[in-house]
Formats: C-alpha cells, structure tokens, sequence
C-alpha cells in the first residue's frame, strides 16, 4: 500500500505539472479571449494597438514555453510509474531531459543539438533508470563542455541495444564525473563521444 | 514621486524589455542590459540611481556581477529580481551587500516599493 | 533474524563461492605460515636433542671401552713385565733348576693373580724346565706357532685356547739373549678367568654385552649373546684399532646396537661392548613422543584458531560487503529519486522566467488600456488581465509548493481551514466541470475549526478524489463535498452519483498502481490519497455501489500529528 519515495515524488510531480498546465490554459483561454475583444472592436482606434497585439502574442508564446517545459517535467515525474519500471521509450525521456536541460546550457552559452528520432526506441530498463543516468550523464557533460560549444545529442537504435550518444566539443578531463562513470563502467567514453547503452526491448 | 533612472540587467529580454516599458509609463527613465558585462558598462554610462539584478545569466551571471557592482560603485543599491531563489542564494546575495531579493514573476508595485524602501534607507544611513 | 535476512539476501547477491575459496587460501596461507616455522623448529629440536644424546650415549660407551682396554693392557703389561723379569733376572741355569722355578712362581703367583704354570724353553724349543699343574717333560714346542712368533717378537700373548684342562688360557712367552748370544725363552699360562672379572667390572646393563674377540672374530672371554669362548661370533666385525669408536652396528638377529670397540695393545684381542639401540634412545624416543604429540596439538590449536579466526573475518567481510551493496542499491536509489527532485526544482525554478514575462506583458496591457479611452467589453479586457495576473500569482504558489516537496518530502504543517483550501481546490477543476455541467456542490460547514495540516498535501488529496469523481460521472451528474465537525476530528465527504465500483474494485482500491482510468493516471490516485491522509493523521473510507455513485470521506485530526511541529 506504500509508495516507494520515487514514486511519491514522481506523483506529486505530476499533479503539480498538471495543475499548473490547467492554469497556463486558464491563461491562455484569458489571452484568447482579450485577442477576440480587440478583434472585435478592430474599428475602434486604439493608441496603442500594435503593442496590445505584440503583448497578447507574448503571453501566448510564453505559456508555450511554459507548457513545453511542464510537459517534459510531466514525462519525468511519470518515469517511476509500475508501466514503466520493465521497459520504456528511451527516444521520449532524452527529449524530455535535453528540454529540461536546456536553460543550463543556455547559462553556459552552450547550444544543445538534438535530433528526436523518427520512430519509437524501446528498451529494457526502467524509465527511473534511464531518467536518473540520462541526467547524471547530461549534467556531466553540460559541465565539462566550454562555453560557446556545441554539445551533439543523438539517439542510435541497434539490433540489441540503443543508445544514448553524446558529442563532446573537447575530451572531457581525467577528473571529470564523465571520467569516473566511464572508469566505473557505468558509460562508455571513446575521446571526445559518450555512449549509454541500454538493451532494446522487443514486445 | 521623482523620476528614478533605474538599471534592469536580466537575460531574458522579453520580461526586461516590457518592465522597462511599464516603468516609462510610471514616470521612470530605465535603462536594460542583458548580461552582467552590459550591464557593467551600462551603470558607468548612466550612473542609474538603482540596480535590479537578475542571478542566472550567461556568461558573468548575477552573484559575479553583483560584486562587480559593489567593488566599483559601493553606494549603489541593487535589488536582486530572480526566477531562481534557495534559501542559499539568497543569504549569499544579502551577504554580498544586495538591498533586497524578489522573486520572479512579482507585482511592478511591489518592485517600486522596494526600489523605493533600498533608496530611502541608502539616504538614512550613507 | 535480520542477520539471517542479510547473508541470504547477501548470499543471492554475491558469490557465496568466491568467500568459500577465499577462506580455504586464507586459511592455508596463514596454517603454511604459522606452521611451517613450528615444523622447521619441531625438526631442529629433535635432530638436536637426537644428536645430543647420541654423544650422551655412546660417550659413556666409549669411555667404559676405553677404560676396560686400558685395564686389559694394564693386566697383560704387569704380567708380560713379570715374565720378561723373570727371564732377564735369573740365569739360565737357575731357572732350569725346577725348584728354583717353583719358589720364583711361588712369588710371582702372590703378586699377579691368574698365573696357571711357568715353563723355561730354550731356543731349540725344548722344554728344559716347568712348574705347574703338568707333568711336562721332554716336549718340543718348535712347532708351535706361539714358539714362532716368539722367535720373531721376543715377547707374545697368545690367544685363548683350552689348554689340557679344558679350562680357556693364554700364554705369554718372553725370549731373552745373553751377552753371549745364547737364549731362552720362559713361558707363563694365564688363566682367562681374570678377563672375565674386568669385563665384569665394566657393570653392564642388560641388554648389553662386552667381549674380547681375537682379529678372526673368535670369542676370547664369554659372551651374554653369542656363546662362549672360542666360538666363532656370527657377524663380522668392523674394523678397529687402538682408539674405542662407536657406530651403529645391526647384528645378524637384526638388532641394532651401539657398538665400540678397540684393539688391545700387545695383543691380537680387539675389546667390543655393545648397548642395544633403542634401550640407549628410549630417552629420546619418549622426547620425540612428546615432540610429536605437542607439534599434533599445535598443529590442532593453529588450524582450529585459524579457521575459526577466518571464518570471523569473512563473515565481518560479507557482511561489510552486504552492507555496502545495500548502500550502493540505496545510494542508486536515492540518486534516481534526487535526479527527479533536482528536474522537478528546475522547472520550478524555470517556469518562472515565462511566468514573469507573462506577468509583465499583462502588466502592460493594464497599463496601456487604463491610459485609453473606454471601448465596448473593455471591462470584460480587464477582467481577463487580471484573471491572468492571478492565475499567474497562482502559478507562483504552486511552483514554491514543488520546490518544497522536490526539495524535500517534508509535511510543513500549518494551522489552516479546510473549507478555503476546499473551495481553492474546487476552482482549479471549475472549467472542466462547467465545461461538462457537472454541478460541483459545497455544503461547507460554517466556522469550522482550523486544523493544523499540510496546505499542499491536502490540496492534492481533495484534488485526487474530485478528479476520480469526475471521471466516474457522466455529462450532467452531481458531485458533493460536505464539511462538518466531528468531535476531535473533522470530516470532509466527497460523494457523486457516477457509475460508482464494484466490491472488488473497493477491496483492491487503496493498491497502489490500481486503476479503474484505464487509458491513463498514474494508478497511484487512492494509495497516494491513502497515503498522504495517513501521513496527515487521518483516516480514509470509501462507500460505493456499482450506478449508484461513490462517497469518499476523510476523517482529519484537530490536533497536529504526532511528531510533527506546528508552523505559525
């Protein structure tokens, strides 16, 4: 009847994302609404109507980003969910956390590349699992990579696994985290590319 | 109510452009920079009465610009404006002789007010 | 128990071989090395001791020959002396007188015991007189080999014979030359029974023998072992000479002996005294019995402290290794759980960059319009900028609440009233509700008491109960959310008039991942609500029936729960 304390987090994640979606739609619906008025008196000359227009555009982009950023944040607080704790899509979790990571690398000037893949990338580990390496792996790297770099992600599908492949602009240092998890064998580091396997799973 | 020249140094240009508008529209003269470097440069152009000052930015970032500021202009007051806030940051930014810290989004009221209370309490105590 | 728990569950996790084989190494090594000093030490003693008594051994054996030899010669000197005087000191013609030779006899037999008779010879080797037991005359020992040798020597000692008494002899004869060249020889018999009385001096121990034996290996005196005088000894002798030795010597019955033996001076007689080994050794073999029982026990002692020494180490070992692989499986763990609560803190902190431009741009908008003149539904404009400006006040609220839990899992209790967090909750899914005229109906019991609770926590309860409401009732149906207060407690029921859950849903409906949404939730809905009620100090009850709806009621305690502070 207990939760473990992932899933707890993980659910209390999710009703919150999801109650601030309702309000970001609350606010958009608002904005809508405020654009349909100024349609509807398009006749009328208002002083400032080119900067109302500009506004209303503003707050519907920013509840954009809002809402992509809740959403990527929904993605990893449904991670510990029992559906998908034997197998999940890595392609939808890397998105998830390349979004969630991407205002660090902003602060870094660092610019990630990241292609989604086209099709759906099961494996056989446990959403968790890949939510807290991914990060783990991601943070590392954002980390080691000079600022004004270009940081490639990719997803590579395999026969028997896939994996998660970063492109680092330099070879991370000895002393780097990516150093000791590849020492530890928990990635693979080949000069300046990552590698994160995971088994593919087959349904 | 004296018009201030107030300095906004925040990276997200969308939020600083508009709260720069909003306080022209309040009688205010304030003038925007977009990372701590601009901004640098930006109070020794002015000479702003005040500074509101964001704590993640590129490149310098909020904590670095901040002691900047307190290096080569000690007697002007800053107010830190952030979307980013522990408990951590927060001491460190008083510690490092901020007037205050508000945390993004806030009321533009709420803001002068602050900006009005760090300015009478610079006149008080020189 | 939890320690058997832990070293099965350390045994499924780690190789319980790898321990095995480690203690076997572990406990060889330290048994090599603890041991082999012990041998090493074990087998120096006992060699040393070995050869200690060995010298304590055979020295006294050596020394007895040595000094037995030394009698024998003493013995054969005094009286080859006496003889040779008597050849030297009389004339020719005195000593053939018989009875001067008797009264000389006389004489000599009162000084020297074991004399039998006297005989002078003369050169050609014919008796010319003689004194004893005998009747001798006109004898001629040119034959003899005694007469020979004497010839030759001048002086000789003859081996044992039976002499005509069948009693065992020896002869001593002296040659003697005059000035003139003329010569003579007088001949003593001595009774060996004298040899006897020294080897009988020598106080042997039984088992052990001494003897004298010719060079051929012929008994001169009598043996305790093998026979009498004049047999043939069985074995051959080893070599000898006039230095006593001992060596280890096995006779023909296959028994072995120290043996030492040493030439006679004068003599052809070599002296053997023999001590049977293992009486000589006994000494050392109760030494070497109690070296080998002490060395067993050690040897006992070491391998018992060893293993058990061992077996204490690796059960610390796995238990150590168990402890730090449930460690790692915790620090995983938690390392998953923080990576979502670190993600979870960032939006936090992220959307609030949107949040605040969104405030602004509405800010703005507030500005503008109240500086224009009026317009038809500008109201209306006003009220949606500041529907926006609250949602996003809203906004902020919750993305503090998210930082608090992602931060930690904490419950802040504060002192709050349900009814306002109640009618906050309901407006968060007012749309949807509007939007399916579902009628969201609030009996709230007027001036409740404030309960200390958790302002988040409970929100999410509220908000999980009327989400499962909503989705159990069609377009149209009626839900209802009662307060009251119930002596200590207060009550809190949410009931609708949807498709309701069978008994079994009921019975499983606090499981988590339970779920009657099958197309999605997290299928945490009831036991998370269950759970936070709980951690709250309430209680939970579900009534239902299949189409005629569900009544979800939450008990909650006016006092804080047990362990938790009340923040002002």
């Amino acid at each position: 009847m207990t939760l473990s304390p992932a899933q707890a987090m993980g659910a209390m994640t999710t009703m919150t994302t999801h109650e601030l979606q309702n309000i970001l739609a609350i606010i958009r619906e608002s904005a809508g609404l405020m654009g349909d008025i100024l349609e509807v008196n398009a006749n009328v000359a208002l002083k400032h109507r080119p900067k109302l227009d500009e506004a209303l555009g503003h707050i519907t982009t920013q509840v954009d980003r809002a809402k992509s950023l809740l959403e990527a944040m929904n993605r990893i607080g449904h991670a510990p969910d029992a559906a998908q704790q034997e197998s999940c899509d890595l392609g939808l979790h890397t998105r998830a956390l390349v979004q969630l990571c991407g205002r660090p690398a902003r602060l870094k000037e660092l610019s990630l590349q990241f292609s989604p893949p086209s099709q759906p990338l099961p494996i056989h580990a446990s959403a968790l699992q890949v939510v807290a390496e991914g990060f783990t792996v991601l943070r590392a790297a954002i980390e080691v990579c000079p600022s004004g770099s270009v940081l490639e992600i990719a997803l590579h599908p395999g026969p028997q696994a896939h994996s998660l492949m970063l492109a680092l602009p330099t070879p991370p240092p000895a002393s780097s985290l990516l150093s000791a998890l590849a020492n530890a064998g928990r990635i693979q580091l080949q000069g300046t590319t990552i590698q994160l396997s995971f088994p593919a799973h087959h349904p | 109510m004296t018009p201030l020249t107030i300095c906004l140094i925040d990276d997200e240009e969308g939020f600083v452009t508009t709260l720069a508008e909003r306080l022209e529209l309040r009688g205010h003269h304030p003038v925007v920079a977009l990372t701590g470097e601009e901004g640098l440069s930006c109070i020794a152009e002015h000479a702003p009465h005040i500074v509101v000052l964001d704590l993640r930015m590129p490149g310098m970032g909020g904590m670095e610009t901040l002691r900047r500021i307190r290096t080569t202009w000690p007697d002007l007051p800053v107010v830190m404006l952030s979307g980013h806030g522990g408990e951590a940051e927060i001491k460190s930014c008083l510690h490092l002789g901020a007037k205050a810290y508000l945390k993004k989004p806030t009321h533009i009221d709420t803001l002068l007010e602050v900006i009005h209370t760090a300015l009478q309490a610079q006149r008080t105590t020189p | 128990m939890k320690e058997d728990f832990d070293s099965n569950w350390a045994d499924q996790t780690l190789n319980v071989g790898r321990y095995r084989t480690l203690q076997r190494k572990i406990v060889i090594l330290i048994a090599v090395a603890a041991l082999l000093p012990l041998i090493s030490l074990a087998t120096i003693n006992y060699y040393e001791h070995h050869s200690a008594l060995m010298v304590q051994v055979q020295e006294p054996l050596r020394a007895l020959v040595g000094k037995t030899k030394h009698s024998f010669e003493l013995f054969l000197a005094e009286r080859i002396s006496a003889v040779s005087f008597i050849a030297s000191a009389y004339p020719m013609s005195q000593l053939a007188d018989t009875k001067f030779l008797a009264r000389i006899f006389q004489t000599m037999s009162q000084a020297f015991t074991g004399f039998v008779d006297i005989a002078l010879i003369g050169e050609d080797g014919s008796l010319l007189s003689y004194v004893g037991p005998y009747q001798l005359k006109d004898i001629n020992y040119t034959g003899q080999p005694w007469f020979q040798q004497v010839l030759i020597r001048g002086a000789y000692i003859s081996d044992v014979f039976l002499g005509f008494r069948q009693f065992p002899h020896v002869v001593i004869a002296v040659r003697h030359i005059e000035a003139d060249g003329r010569a003579w020889i007088v001949r003593a018999t001595l009774d060996t029974t004298q040899f006897e009385h020294i080897i009988a001096s020598m106080g042997l121990e039984a088992g052990s023998d001494a003897f004298l034996t010719n060079r051929q290996g012929v008994l001169q005196t009598e043996s305790r072992r093998y026979g009498h005088v004049l047999d043939q000894l069985p074995f051959a002798l080893p070599p000898a000479n006039f230095e006593p030795n001992v060596q280890e010597f096995q006779d023909n019955g296959g028994q072995t002996y120290f043996l030492s033996l040493s030439l006679v001076g004068h003599t052809d007689f070599v002296l053997v005294a023999m001590k049977p080994k293992p009486s000589a050794l006994s000494i050392l073999y109760a030494v070497r019995k109690d070296l080998v029982l002490v060395f067993l026990a050690g040897v006992v002692l070491i391998f018992g402290g060893v293993f058990t020494a061992t077996r204490i180490i690796i059960q610390r070992l796995r238990e150590s290794d168990a402890q730090r692989l449930a460690a790692i499986h915790q620090m995983e763990h938690t390392q998953r759980l923080s990576s979502i609560g670190r993600l979870a803190a960032g939006v936090a902190h992220e959307i609030n960059n949107p949040l605040a431009i969104i405030n602004e741009k509405a800010g703005l908008l507030q500005d503008l319009l109240q500086r224009q003149p009026d317009f038809p539904n500008k109201e209306r404009f006003m009220q949606q900028i500041e529907a926006i400006l609250r949602s996003v006040d809203r906004c902020r609220g919750i993305t503090h609440r998210m930082l608090g839990f992602a931060k930690r899992m904490d419950v802040k209790i504060e002192v709050l009233d349900l009814n306002a967090i109640v009618t906050e909750t309901v407006g968060f899914l007012e749309r949807e509700a509007q939007y399916r005229n579902v009628t969201i109906e609030q009996r709230l019991a007027p001036n409740l008491t404030n309960i200390p609770t958790d302002h988040g926590q409970l929100q999410q309860v509220i908000l999980n109960i009327l989400n499962n409401a909503l989705a159990a009732v069609t377009d149209g149906g009626h839900i209802t959310i009662t307060t009251w207060d119930a002596d200590d407690r207060i009550g809190l029921a949410i009931g609708d008039n949807g498709c309701g859950m069978s008994e079994e849903t009921l019975k499983h409906i606090f499981e988590p991942f339970f779920t009657t949404k099958k197309e999605k939730g997290t299928g945490l809905g009831m036991s998370i609500t269950y759970g936070i009620v709980k951690r709250l100090g309430g209680d939970i009850q579900i009534q239902s029936a299949p189409g005629k709806g569900t009544t979800v009621t939450i008990f909650l305690p006016k006092r804080p729960p047990e362990g938790e502070g009340v923040q002002p």
